[in-house]
């Protein structure tokens, strides 16, 4: 208590190790200016791997037709669209801690929001993928854009595949231009400590012609503001409307007006145990520990513990309306998904997404990189679980004679796994040649920052001393 | 029991999960495996994946189009106006039994066959069979080309080589050494040819095969009146309906005509109306048998004793049975168990009784098995004397199929292959029949056909007999051929072609009057000379005016009055004779199974065994498409082990063979059900059909002794499992509740979930709860806390939140509706195979289909009622419901389903992407994906049987029901064009869906519902009329009249 006490008055510094303004920029720009790790080439060429296991299952597939998924009559979305939603869900978290912590001044999300926004854009990548492969003439599916044609034809605007279609696309672009205008005072950085004529053409390019002027900084800190306003709804309708998908239809199980914010709080949950999937080996690795500190980890922790309890009171809430509904079918599609066929799926849910964050109450869990490693792939693999189980749903409808069971094929597999390869292609060349840290905004919670600083003056005659 | 009590299941690990079923659950994917092989990647895919890739660089390289040259008439047929199809009166036969058709031809081009309702075979509707007999005619499979020992060969050899060898058979030796084995074709063309021939070869030998065979029947009504005569039924008169294993509505007689007489006493139009009543003794579960009001599950060995016990009570009622039959009833009736005498006694109360009631209400019926032994033919007709339906319910005829002296099926065969073993046959004609294939297996025929010298076999195929015949010939198809068929009750109706040969060939009278050496043998000069002469000797010598007949035969589909003998009645019966000699079958026991061979509904004895459309159209009761099962009852394979979807080996008298195992609810027990008509290599005719023999051939095991029924037999289990393709029992549906199936209860009940019994989707009652509650259907609507609503609902008062708004007047113009009544289905598959038939539905292989791909438009459900032991059966087919709020629609992201103004529910081809959003928001799962190019590989042969005014679904896009909108635009055009009000009514009266059209028992109703006078709108205001899963207030067009069952009141416990 009173060390939880002391935290609030004098919280815990938010970038460990002493840093100096010039000792951060080194740090983090070291990483792009060294040469490539055997251990990076090693990583990326696996990645690459499973990119082209992805290119070759999605040409076999428009080759040959949807058919070579496991999908049937009643089960007409399988693991294309479980991919889509789990994909999308990660995708929540870069924005989520970007915008929305940005703008309730949650200073410590500076080291991590980088990384979160590099990881929703690539997830968003991977999500659009699937909606785009998964019909079945798929040379046409640009039909879903209300584009001017000669058919005089427009989308259905009542179909949520619609509203996917803008909701996605809207996130992804704005997440896009966030995270690229946090990126152009590190460009700048980058471009002026070049050392070879590509690299200073390139982040040139990139920097705008940022010079780090005043009216420039002003400029800068009003349109992240303006863009943390615009991505701030966005977080929640995304999910939303993605929910809505399932929501919107008659199917029981998917027929569930809980849904948009439990897809919400879902996606959250799943986008920040990604981050931690991510950011605990990479911290590990590039030596970034002092910004990404364990204060940052256990916050992130309380986020999941928070998030995963809503989920497991979402789940509890369907089977208790389910019940309440007193409808047979809403009654049958529940406890045929903890019982039916694909329990063992519902189980593995339950488990990995109620179960795994309550470990987070402990302190000592909490704080443990291990621990929160491990339990951060639990949740990701609850959090696909429990889109699978919600798409099964259509395994058993309203007449039985129609019921079956859906198994996936190999191409389902190698499309999924495929899908990993592709983000993380995309990831290790972000960490390889963009600053995987926000350099200016660190530099901004150091102490050094506040014009307070009891060692201002001391370090000032250092400084001097030095010069 | 009323609706609500009602427990429906699907498949017996339904019903209680069996232990097999639990472990096949451990595996977590179980079809993965295989879809590794299956989907697996050989070089060739490789490098298909590779150019892929390189066309996904560029979207064009996706866009398929097929460049074709088209070419105008250059001199245009008379009558042919391009776009309109012609229809055609023709008459197809299987085996004896006769079809009266209508064969629609576009530009010249077979494509559809609807049964002429002016011949009594038929009445308007066919079987599936009859659907599927069009595709084969352009099969791809089919002999094109004479074959001299397996090689191909030119017709000027085939034809010279006939001249010579005939010649030489002729001149000196008088047609010794030659032997002719026929199937039954029921033509007195043929029959006269047969004649001639037999004339002109005195030495000749002819024997007539069927391997679906009425020998029994035969035998039986010739102990009876001393002639082989066959019956024919008025079922329309018959208000109760006994049958002694005879599937009269599925497989045997002319099933089409007892279906729609059947079903004309099954309708309901309000509560004053009798229905009639169906009792069914039988063994494993027949389409007749699922109509059942009451039936009485027995050993197929055991229905002789039922017979015998059923003439011991009319004798006891004062019937007069012959002597003999009396003589041996008390013996062979003792066996029967409590349940058989009491169901033996109300049967019999309830045909006696009748016999004082007034009109129409008096006549009964009793029908035999083909299976059956002769005897129950012989008492069936004691019986059916004694309650005097002679001419009213029965009418007696000649058999026009084979001559008067003939040696049976099975006798006949025999004796052939005696004398082919003999070495007294020389020269062996086959004509039609397969008997390589379907002989039975004691007779080793294989052997015994290749000692004749020279064997000439006329096929519709290179099959097993024509690969082994020294000369194969082509068998023109009988759209092609000149020809006349004699229907049971005599109605001729000449065979018309509809298309020039597709690769030549001879029908059989064609190869007849060549063995006869005659000049002109082409046939339609044989069929045409041979009724003139028939025309000329009724009028006295003089043909003026058969020209005009002719044509009047030809156009109306058949001639006037019947032919040979103008309902003839035949003396009562003289009793059972030799039948009685014959020793009963024991009673089977689990060590001593009893085998029952019967005729697959969809190929027959195999003659379809290459048709995609029969192959995939499931088995109406165990739903297995592409295979053939042995099936045991639930106790008999418990008590020998026998898992579902394994291998058994079946031994009779030391012959084995090996089939996939089937549980089959309602089978008597000790009984193995086998199918004929698989186990035929035809090879791969489907890009998504794995290769090999379909099915299991399990001729081997029947003899000529025993070709029906056997007792005696032992069956194996294996552990090899093998894969069936039941379109209702797909993967592994479990329940979580374990094998205590007692527990099991609907909603409401402690048990809820696990079990959809309780799920209103057949609405029945008995007809004693419908004349109490004629509402009864109302009250399945889940709608909770209020009473059964007064008036008929479709779709409850539900609240809703937002004024509903329909994209159209629903109340003006034409608007479209369809009503199926339960009461009147009898579940026969001939909606589904016209429904392919008509849209183009593909064919897309036992594998698609196991993975759940079908792509029926019409799906017919059947659900069991009950305990497994003996479940009762209900039938429902569904096509698309028509939704007026269709949930397909607004889900839609490119708006290719949306509303016509006439309330159907439409599917743009051209604009669907294939999200497939629209069939998982489906509650009726009605919509159909095309996963695949499944018509990848078709030849254009193959495509000439597709439907012009129906377009070909590409892969990646949705299909479904639209009530045939090819035929409501026909229909609409007619009206339009139409002079008056009246005119344009009955061209819109006149609009009939395929499925309609086809159905023999006329239970789906199609037309207007705001024309408060159309036949459809009569049905929907029937009491019965309720809409599927109405509490979603989907306001479907498709409605249902629910289902009334005819109980026996003292039957009822």
């Amino acid at each position: 208590m009173a060390q939880s006490m002391n935290d609030t008055i004098f919280p815990p510094p938010l970038v460990e190790g002493g840093h100096s303004f010039g000792s951060i920029t080194d740090a983090v720009c070291r990483i792009v200016e060294e040469k490539p790790t055997v251990g990076w080439l090693a990583a990326f060429g696996v990645a690459n791997i499973g990119a082209l296991m992805l290119l070759v299952s999605i040409a076999w597939l428009i080759w040959e037709g949807t058919g070579i998924w496991g999908l049937n009559n009643p089960v007409g979305w399988g693991w294309a669209i479980v991919n889509f939603v789990f994909w999308v869900g990660i995708g929540h978290a870069g924005t989520l801690i970007s915008a929305i912590l940005f703008l309730f001044r949650q200073k410590w999300r500076t080291a991590i929001n980088r990384f979160a926004e590099a990881m929703t854009i690539f997830a968003v990548i991977c999500a659009l993928v699937f909606p785009g492969i998964h019909v079945g003439r798929i040379w046409a599916a640009y039909w879903m854009l209300p584009l001017p044609n000669q058919m005089g034809m427009w989308p259905n605007f009542r179909s949520p595949l619609l509203w996917d279609v803008f909701a996605v696309s809207t996130y992804f672009t704005v997440s896009l231009l966030f995270w690229y205008v946090g990126l152009v005072p590190d460009m700048a950085t980058l471009r002026d400590r070049a050392k070879n004529k590509i690299a200073f053409w390139a982040y040139g390019m990139l920097s705008l012609g940022w010079r780090g002027a005043n009216r420039h900084w002003s400029n800068y800190e009003r349109a992240y503001l303006l863009l943390a306003a615009l991505a701030t709804p966005l977080v929640l309708s995304v999910h939303t409307i993605v929910s809505f998908d399932f929501a919107v239809s008659i199917i029981p199980g998917w027929h569930t007006t809980i849904f948009p914010p439990y897809f919400v709080a879902g996606a959250i949950f799943s986008g920040f145990a990604m981050v931690l999937t991510l950011a605990v080996p990479s911290r590990k690795i590039f030596g970034l520990e002092d910004f990404i500190t364990v204060r940052h980890i256990e916050n992130m922790n309380k986020i999941i513990l928070v998030t995963g309890t809503m989920v497991g009171y979402a789940y509890a809430m369907e089977f208790f309306i389910a019940w309440y509904s007193a409808s047979p079918y809403e009654g049958f599609a529940f406890v045929n998904r903890a019982f039916g066929p694909y329990s063992w799926a519902y189980w593995i849910m339950v488990s990995c997404n109620v179960i795994t964050p309550q470990f987070f109450w402990f302190k000592k869990i909490r704080t443990n990189v291990t621990m929160t490693f491990i339990l951060s792939i639990f949740v990701n693999i609850g959090m696909w679980f429990e889109r699978f189980v919600i798409t099964m749903s259509l395994h058993r409808d309203y007449l039985p004679s129609s019921w079956d069971y859906y198994a996936p094929t190999i191409w389902d597999m190698t499309t999924f796994i495929g899908s990993f390869g592709l983000f993380f292609t995309l990831f290790l060349l972000f960490l390889k040649f963009l600053p995987a840290v926000a350099i200016a905004e660190v530099k901004g919670v150091l102490p050094q920052a506040d014009p307070h600083w009891e060692g201002y003056h001391a370090h000032h005659a250092e400084e001097a001393s030095h010069g | 029991m009323s609706t609500q009590d009602r427990r429906y299941w699907r498949s017996l690990e339904e019903l209680d999960a069996s232990p097999a079923f639990e472990a096949a659950l451990e595996r977590e994917f179980p079809e993965e495996v295989e879809a590794g092989t299956l989907d697996g990647t050989t070089r060739r895919h490789f490098l298909g994946i590779m150019g892929a890739s390189v066309a996904m660089t560029s979207l064009a390289g996706c866009v398929r189009r097929p460049e074709q040259k088209i070419l105008p008439y250059s001199r245009a047929p008379e009558d042919v106006l391009p776009g309109v199809p012609q229809h055609y009166a023709t008459v197809a036969h299987i085996g004896p039994n006769v079809i009266g058709l209508l064969a629609e031809s576009h530009e010249g081009r077979p494509t559809k066959l609807e049964g002429n309702p002016d011949h009594p075979t038929s009445l308007g509707g066919t079987a599936a069979l009859h659907q599927g007999m069009v595709l084969d005619l352009y099969d791809p499979m089919r002999l094109q080309t004479p074959r001299k020992g397996g090689a191909p060969t030119d017709w000027d050899a085939l034809e010279d080589f006939l001249r010579k060898h005939f010649q030489g058979l002729r001149d000196g030796k008088g047609g010794q050494g030659l032997a002719v084995l026929s199937e039954s074709i029921p033509s007195p063309s043929f029959a006269d040819l047969r004649q001639r021939f037999l004339g002109t070869y005195p030495g000749a030998k002819w024997f007539t095969y069927e391997p679906i065979s009425d020998d029994n029947q035969r035998e039986g009504l010739k102990a009876a009146f001393g002639k082989p005569l066959r019956p024919s039924f008025r079922l329309n008169k018959a208000r109760v309906v006994v049958s002694l294993d005879s599937d009269f509505l599925g497989t045997e007689g002319d099933t089409v005509a007892n279906a729609r007489q059947w079903a004309s006493l099954r309708s309901v139009q309000n509560t004053e109306d009798e229905l009639s009543r169906l009792y069914v003794v039988e063994g494993r579960y027949s389409i007749t048998g699922t109509n059942a009001d009451h039936r009485l599950r027995i050993a197929p060995s055991q229905v002789e004793a039922v017979a015998f016990a059923l003439a011991q009570a009319f004798s006891k009622k004062g019937a007069a049975i012959p002597a003999d039959i009396m003589a041996m009833a008390g013996d062979r009736a003792k066996n029967l168990d409590a349940k058989a005498k009491a169901y033996v006694e109300a049967v019999v109360d309830d045909l006696w009784n009748r016999r004082t009631a007034k009109g129409a209400e008096r006549h009964g019926l009793v029908l035999a098995g083909r299976n059956q032994p002769p005897v129950v033919h012989a008492i069936t007709a004691a019986l059916n004397h004694a309650l005097s339906v002679q001419g009213v319910t029965l009418y007696y005829f000649n058999d026009f199929g084979r001559g008067p002296d003939e040696l049976g099926d099975f006798a006949g065969l025999k004796a052939l292959t005696e004398q082919l073993n003999a070495g007294s046959v020389e020269t062996l004609v086959v004509i039609g029949a397969n008997p390589v294939y379907s002989a039975p297996g004691d007779l080793n025929f294989k052997a015994a056909m290749a000692k004749a010298k020279t064997s000439i076999c006329l096929s519709d195929y290179p099959d097993e007999t024509a690969k082994l015949a020294t000369w194969a010939v082509p068998r023109l198809h009988f759209l092609e051929a000149w020809g006349d068929l004699a229907s049971t009750e005599g109605t001729v109706a000449i065979q018309q072609p509809l298309v020039e040969p597709l690769h030549g060939g001879y029908s059989p009278q064609e190869l007849l009057a060549r063995c006869l050496l005659e000049q002109k043998p082409d046939g339609y000069t044989l069929v045409r000379d041979f009724w003139k002469k028939q025309f000329a000797q009724r009028r006295g010598g003089s043909n003026a005016g058969f020209h005009k007949q002719w044509r009047r035969w030809l156009h109306d589909g058949r001639m006037g009055a019947p032919f040979f003998g103008s309902f003839p009645t035949y003396t009562g019966p003289q009793g059972a004779g030799d039948t009685l000699r014959r020793a009963p079958l024991p009673a089977p026991t689990d060590r001593s199974l009893e085998v029952v061979f019967h005729e697959d509904p969809n190929l027959w004895d195999g003659r379809f065994a290459n048709n995609s459309w029969l192959l995939e159209a499931p088995e109406p009761i165990t739903k297995i498409t592409w295979d053939n099962a042995a099936c045991f009852s639930p106790a008999t394979a418990q008590a020998l082990n026998i898992e579902p979807e394994t291998l058994v080996s079946i031994d009779v008298d030391g012959r084995k063979v090996q089939c996939v195992a089937w549980i089959q609810p309602g089978q008597a027990d000790g009984v193995v059900a086998l199918m004929l008509g698989y186990g035929r290599d035809f090879g791969n005719f489907l890009p998504y059909h794995p290769t090999g023999v379909v099915g299991f051939d399990v001729n081997p095991l029947r003899s000529t002794a025993a070709p029906f029924i056997v007792a005696g037999a032992k069956a194996t289990k294996s552990a090899t499992r093998y894969e069936v393709a039941s379109v209702q029992r797909y993967g592994h549906l479990e329940g979580y509740d374990g094998p205590d199936s007692e527990r099991r209860g609907g909603f409401g009940s402690q048990d809820p979930g696990r079990n959809f019994e309780k799920r209103p989707m057949v609405r029945e009652a008995s007809l004693t709860e419908y004349r109490k509650n004629p509402k009864f259907a109302q009250s399945g609507i889940i709608h909770h806390g209020e009473p059964p609503p007064e008036a008929i609902v479709l779709h409850p008062p539900l609240k809703t939140l937002y004024e509903e708004k329909q994209p159209y007047d629903y109340q003006s113009g034409w608007q479209w509706g369809m009503a199926v009544d339960l009461n009147k289905c009898t579940g026969c598959n001939a909606c589904l195979t016209a429904c392919v038939a008509e849209n183009n539905i593909m064919s897309v292989g036992k594998d698609q289909v196991r993975r759940g791909r079908e792509m029926h438009w019409i799906r017919m459900d059947r659900y069991f009622v009950g305990d497994s032991a003996e479940p009762e059966v209900v039938h429902q087919p569904l096509p698309c419901q028509q939704c007026e709020t269709a949930p397909c629609e607004n889900v839609c992201p490119v708006a290719a389903t949306a509303h016509s103004p006439e309330g159907l529910n439409d599917m743009a081809y051209n604009r669907c992407i294939g999200t497939r959003y629209c069939a998982n928001n489906c509650p009726f799962k009605v919509r159909r994906f095309n996963f695949y190019n499944y018509s990848k590989g078709q030849t254009e042969l193959f495509q000439m049987v597709r439907n012009p005014d129906v377009t070909v679904r590409f892969r990646g896009v949705m299909e479904k029901c639209t009530y045939c909108v090819q035929r409501i635009n026909a229909g609409r055009r007619d009206a339009k064009k139409a002079a008056d009000e009246k005119a344009a009514r009955a061209a819109i009266d006149a609009i009939q869906t395929a499925c309609q059209q086809v159905c023999p028992a006329q239970a789906i109703v199609f037309g207007d519902i705001n024309d408060k006078d159309s036949a459809v709108s009569k049905a929907k205001a029937n009491d019965r009329n309720y809409a599927l899963l109405s509490e979603l207030n989907l306001r479907p067009r498709t409605t249902y009249l629910a289902k009334v069952r005819n109980p026996n009141p003292k039957l009822v416990g």
